[in-house]
């Protein structure tokens, strides 16, 4: 599968492109909002995991803008953030994102929630493609 | 008269005459702005200077960090103590390991890194990245920095000794949760609750400095992480002669639903401070039973407007038919946000409330006329 | 000696000893600062501010901003107002009898519904028309006041009055916050044990030519307007070095009206804002100050030397001159209401410095500066001073003046460092010189105008013409 991870934090970022690399998957690297969206537009990621807290657009604003805006693409969206309230949270959620992690986190713990919503990646890809 | 102001006056002249002439004469004019001039040149070369050089430790420390974080990040996501020796000993790695080992300033920067990944991870890579620190024999430096002179370096050493789980360092951090700087005492007590979860709030027991509300946020915010153990020398902290320690108790009762408290909270309802008549107030409705509105009532008067509001907006929720005669009494209450708050209680408590209320006012008169809109509108 | 001679030597040395003791408390204020600015960013770097956005135990606050004839802006500034990132928070915004369409704007964008809402009037106001919240969830925070036109002062007044929590912030809508503003700001309130802070206050930044974004700020640039650039480098000058000694000292006299916090009992038991004056910020600082030591309760207040808040600058030397004029009758006025702690030791630090200092430096300044000028280079044309004198003199004072912008300069790289490029800190630096060419000059003369109009008893506000915050650099 084809990741991508959007994070403004480096250490962070290698870790989790390191676990992901090791389950396998295809790892696309991005710190900040601006570049998570370009880098979506050009790799047509299979999926995202983004931080909330980034220069330049949010990660509530990805979600936004994948689930209903103008990068539309139906692909599952985890948010990795340090802010756990709940209004938060229900705004994620509220705005299409498929799961929410609050760091700190386990590396083995997102490995697992990326396999688990790994079929709906695979079904809707497909999806995609139909429509492409 | 005249005499003594004119001797006055070519005083002041002859004073002036001689600051003129001696002080302030053209050669010192002059040498004062070729003094600022230098100064002027000084400054700006520095500034330059320094942007430069900050530029260039910025660049690499950025260096650094990417080859370091290669290395953390494969250490981290190893899945067993084979994998772990495998990546430490790959001479890639152990160059650049030899290069932090040397210098005092980049093994600070190896600790900061290690201490920061270490906060953001749970599970495994947490534990990978405590293996590490142990590897590279890193706490020595550690507790060196611990040593140093300066209040903040300490501070800091304290708080990466907490990040790595230094539990053993416990004993050692137990003496600043009570020192005279503020900072450090800061960040000793959320060292200690970090590591050891509640038992670390034992220096609640013996700070005689005031832990600010501040502080208490951390506190709160740090205990929220680990499971509640034991509570049990709350009783003592509720005693405490330091009104902080009292304070946060009492928070300490109300989150964590302490009911077991209550009579202890309920004698700081009557205590002299008001703070913390406030906070036990906020405390006791939240740990409530058939008791409590009327303690509140029995203590009403004896407060300051703050209270008195905060308890008049509990009696909304926690107040029962018992409480009606004394709302009733604050309708007549010469502070309007009074009337205000008694009347939402009344509609709340009684349904037949709000017939009672207008048969005892004049609807169409302020307050009543906003009043009466607004708490139907609402309820 | 005779008369004249006795004239000129005492104006000379009074101009002399004047910038000799300004001069050298120039040199403690810098000391002073320096030292308090280390401790801030040092206790900075231990402390997460995310913490006081999250938690249930953080304080209340009202955000106090009045509005009027802001109708080109309003609801993009009140949306960033509301993306303000903390928690217990309530946005007041009080239509202080806008003219234009403003409140129309603000009910539909909103959604808003007029609603009975009791209003304890603790402070005496104009009339209240109406009170607006939102039918839509979404909103809840917010509430709209639609009052009779009163001026800056009675329309925080009445927001006062609408308020219901502990803390006011009073902002002028068209401010921009940084991310954790709200949070610096309030901070100080919970930080000390032994006194109670009344009031906490921040830098106010220029953001002239900044790149902002849904109202955020994500570029910086130095203003590319020459008079807004000019007043960058003031603005460095007066927060980082002035504020922040003064703030050391516990002698801070003034918080920016543009975005400061206060504790909401205390500044109605002062009395709230006093609508007489044109500088109502800086008069209901000194009032509250004075209502905690004629109470004799311990207090402090607070200031933060962080860009907290961006605000847009006058561009043009009209508006400029009117800006500085109005200030300037606001400082006569305040200072003039609360004469009676000119040196009077009942009021501590208050009393026997700062009062004092801005009778002085602050106030005089301008017409001591003005009346030198003149008066030295007539004695010079007449003979009574030599040229090389008056030359010197006056190169002693340009270099000191120069001497204090560049270590302004230097302060502020050294701490926030807000105009990261190079060529941005050098082009600060030539406004350094070219300062007494451009700008002083023009503010002293304001301020001088300043006095005349305050005894010729003028008392409007002036209009101040929006420009819009965006000039995106190209």
């Amino acid at each position: 599968m084809k990741i991508l991870i959007a994070d403004d934090e480096m250490i962070m970022l290698k870790i989790i492109e390191l676990r992901l690399k090791k389950d396998g998957h295809e790892v696309i690297v991005t710190s900040n909002g601006q570049e998570a969206v370009e880098q979506i537009k050009l790799h047509d990621p299979d999926m995202i995991i983004a931080d909330i807290m980034m220069p330049f657009t949010s990660g509530l604003e990805i979600v936004s803008l994948v689930k209903k805006g103008s990068l539309h693409r139906k692909v599952p969206i985890i948010i990795l953030s340090s802010m756990g309230q709940e209004n938060v949270v229900l705004e994620a959620f509220n705005l299409g994102a498929d799961d929410y992690i609050t760091k700190p986190f386990s590396p083995n713990e997102l490995s697992m929630r990326v396999k688990r919503l790994a079929p709906a990646a695979k079904l809707l890809s497909k999806t995609n493609e139909n429509f492409s | 008269m005249l005499t003594i102001l004119t001797s006055f006056a070519s005083t002041i002249n002859e004073v002036l005459n001689y600051l003129l002439h001696h002080f302030f004469t053209q050669q010192m004019l002059f040498d004062t702005i070729i003094f600022f001039i230098f100064l002027i040149v000084a400054s700006i070369a520095f500034i330059f200077l320094y942007l430069f050089r900050k530029n260039k430790r910025w660049q690499r420390k950025v260096y650094l960090q990417k080859s370091l974080n290669s290395f953390i990040g494969e250490i981290a996501i190893c899945e067993s103590e084979d994998e772990l020796n495998e990546i430490f000993s790959n001479p890639d790695y152990q160059s650049v390991l030899l290069q932090f080992q040397h210098i005092g300033s980049d093994r600070n920067l190896l600790i900061s890194e290690l201490a920061e990944t270490s906060k953001k991870f749970r599970g495994s890579t947490m534990e990978n990245i405590l293996w590490l620190f142990e590897k590279m024999e890193l706490r020595n430096q550690l507790l060196k920095n611990l040593e140093n002179k300066k209040w903040h370096k300490k501070a800091k050493a304290i708080q990466q000794l907490a990040y790595l789980q230094q539990k053993n360092c416990v004993d050692i951090i137990l003496p600043f949760t009570n020192h005279e700087n503020e900072l450090l005492r800061a960040e000793a007590q959320i060292a200690l609750v970090k590591m050891t979860g509640f038992e670390g709030l034992e220096f609640l027991s013996k700070v005689t400095y005031p832990v600010s509300e501040w502080q208490q946020l951390r506190l709160i915010e740090e205990l929220s992480s680990t499971t509640c153990t034991s509570l049990g020398n709350i009783h003592e902290w509720l005693q405490s002669e330091n009104l902080s320690v009292v304070n946060f108790a009492l928070r300490l009762v109300e989150i964590y639903q302490q009911f077991d408290f209550y009579d202890e909270v309920k004698r700081c309802l009557s205590h002299s401070s008001m703070a913390v008549c406030k906070n036990a107030v906020l405390t006791i409705s939240n740990i409530s039973n058939e008791t409590t509105a009327d303690l509140l009532v029995a203590h009403f008067a004896g407060y300051d407007a703050f209270i008195q509001t905060k308890i008049l907006k509990i009696l909304q929720s926690d107040g029962t038919e018992a409480q009606l005669p004394f709302l009733f009494s604050i309708l007549n209450h010469p502070d309007d946000s009074y009337k205000l708050e008694a009347a939402k209680a009344i509609l709340k408590i009684s349904d037949t409330g709000i017939v009672a209320i207008e048969e005892l006012i004049d609807r169409n008169a302020f307050p009543w006329n906003v009043i009466l809109p607004q708490i139907k509108n609402v309820a | 000696m005779n008369i004249t001679d006795a004239v000129f030597q005492f104006f000379s040395s009074g101009i002399l000893i004047y910038s000799v003791s300004l001069l050298l408390f120039y040199l403690l204020i810098v000391v002073y600062s320096i030292a308090e600015i280390k401790l801030y960013i040092r206790k900075s770097s231990f402390t997460d501010y995310n913490l006081l956005a999250s938690s249930v135990y953080a304080p209340s606050v009202s955000l106090l901003a009045p509005a009027y004839n802001e109708a080109a802006n309003i609801i993009e500034n009140v949306r960033s107002l509301l993306a303000v990132h903390y928690n217990n928070i309530e946005l007041i915004v009080i239509n202080d009898g806008s003219k234009d369409d403003s409140l129309q704007k603000l009910i539909e964008a909103y959604q808003l519904v007029k609603v009975p809402f009791l209003v304890n009037e603790k402070i005496k106001t104009k009339p209240i028309r109406g009170i607006y919240k939102s039918r839509n969830s979404l909103y809840h925070k917010l509430i709209v006041v639609d009052k009779v036109n009163g001026g800056k002062a009675d329309a925080l007044n009445t927001g006062i009055n609408v308020a219901s929590n502990k803390y006011l912030v009073c902002i002028d809508v068209d401010c921009i916050l940084e991310q954790d503003a709200m949070l610096k700001l309030i901070k100080p309130f919970l930080e000390e044990t032994n006194k109670q802070v009344i009031a906490t206050g921040g830098v106010i930044r220029i953001a002239n030519s900044c790149e902002v974004v849904n109202g955020k700020l994500v570029k910086v640039h130095l203003p590319k307007q020459l008079l807004p650039r000019m007043q960058t480098l003031e603005y460095i000058r007066a927060f980082l070095l002035g504020r922040m000694a003064w703030s050391r000292m516990n002698g801070l006299l003034i918080i920016s009206g543009a975005f400061g916090a206060f504790d909401r009992e205390i500044a109605i038991k002062a009395g709230g804002y006093n609508h007489a004056t044109v500088g109502e910020d800086m008069e209901l600082i000194v009032r509250m100050r004075r209502y905690m030591h004629e109470n004799k309760i311990p207090y402090k207040v607070s200031f933060i030397p962080d860009p907290l808040c961006w605000t847009e600058a006058p561009a043009s030397y009209k508006i400029l001159g009117r800006q500085r004029n109005r200030w300037t009758r606001g400082t006569i006025e305040t200072l003039q209401i609360h004469k009676k702690m000119f040196f009077n030791r009942r009021f501590g630090i208050l009393g026997i410095l700062s009062y004092p200092y801005w009778v002085f430096y602050e106030l005089l300044a301008p017409l001591i500066e003005f009346s030198g000028f003149v008066g030295l280079t007539i004695f010079a044309m007449a003979g009574y001073i030599s040229w090389p004198f008056f030359l010197l003199l006056l190169a002693f004072i340009l270099s000191f003046g120069f001497l204090y912008s560049v270590f302004a300069i230097l302060i502020e790289v050294l701490t926030f460092n807000q105009y990261k490029r190079r060529t941005d800190i050098f082009k600060l630096i030539l406004i350094a010189f070219a300062e007494p060419l451009f700008f002083h000059p023009f503010v002293v003369w304001s301020a001088v105008r300043g006095n005349l109009d305050f005894i010729r008893k003028k008392k409007s506000w002036g209009e101040m013409t929006r420009q819009g915050f965006n000039s995106k650099k190209k």
